[in-house]
């Protein structure tokens, strides 16, 4: 496998643990990040900047007991692979969750790092917008 | 001069540049990124760019729309392992497109390169800031 698809294997995996924790399950999440202080999380919440992973890891944990439901799933990607990081920014589409139940637009650019032989998160930044074109 | 000072000083370099684009002039833009066709912005104007075309565009948009204005970068956190660096802070502007005053207060990461031995910006994403598209997009059907 190249480093390449490793990384975006990393990155579909970072999708399969949004959709694990809108079910109120962050297993797969907790395992897809690096434990590091120097961790970043800004979740598409205005304002919110988390640095380092026991305030992220919390963070996770209060929204899968929020019960958020819904779907997401990536529908452009888009890949900068460095020696030791990479990076992945995309638009993904949320469906499912709050009253009306809209289809919402998200964008996102997550930042892994190679530790212990695998690419781990060490970076988030997401906002939404009701569409963003791809 | 650390690989950390680098950046940080690629950033002070950005960010002038970007102060210099709200006075109407984006070309000092094209020095600090890089002109590949990956490069990609997620701005504050809400939309997706792909490709050093697209991208000067946009920002060349921008300096037609703006009569004047600042911005600063705070909060900074600089990560670099080899070629490929990170900066993640907030970004606080106000500026204002043809008569309507605008306010930003975003997020960013910034993502930085190293390109025959000079950090480029490959990558920039800021938080959409309510008003700006609008403003611009009045400007545009002007």
């Amino acid at each position: 496998m190249s480093e390449r698809d490793a990384v975006e294997q990393a990155d579909d995996l970072f999708f399969d643990a949004l959709n694990q924790m809108f079910a109120g399950e962050i297993k797969t999440m907790e395992d897809l990040w690096s434990h590091a202080d120097d961790v970043i999380y800004m979740g598409p919440v205005p304002e919110l900047f988390h640095v380092g992973w026991k305030v992220t890891d919390q963070d996770w944990a209060a929204q899968a007991k929020a019960g958020l439901g819904g779907t997401i799933k990536p529908v452009k990607r888009h890949t900068t692979l460095g020696n030791g990081m990479a990076v992945v920014h995309s638009v993904a589409e949320v469906s499912g969750q709050g009253p009306e139940q809209e289809v919402t637009r998200m964008r996102g650019t997550n930042v892994f790092r190679k530790e212990d032989g695998g690419w781990k998160l060490i970076a988030h930044h997401s906002d939404p917008l009701s569409y963003v074109d791809v | 001069m650390t690989p950390e000072d680098e950046v940080r000083a690629a950033s002070e370099t950005f960010y002038a540049a970007l102060n210099t684009m709200l006075g109407g002039d984006a070309s000092a833009l094209s020095d600090i990124w890089s002109h590949s066709e990956t490069v990609t912005t997620l701005h504050p104007i809400g939309r997706r760019e792909v490709g050093w075309e697209a991208v000067r565009d946009s920002f060349e948009e921008v300096a037609r729309g703006s009569t004047g204005g600042h911005v600063e970068a705070s909060d900074r956190v600089i990560c670099v392992i080899g070629d490929v660096a990170y900066e993640v802070g907030v970004e606080k502007a106000q500026f204002a497109v043809a008569d309507t005053p605008l306010t930003v207060n975003s997020r960013f990461t910034n993502i930085y390169q190293r390109e025959n031995g000079t950090w480029k910006i490959v990558h920039h994403h800021g938080d959409k800031s309510p008003g700006i598209n609008e403003a611009l997009q009045s400007v545009a059907t002007k």
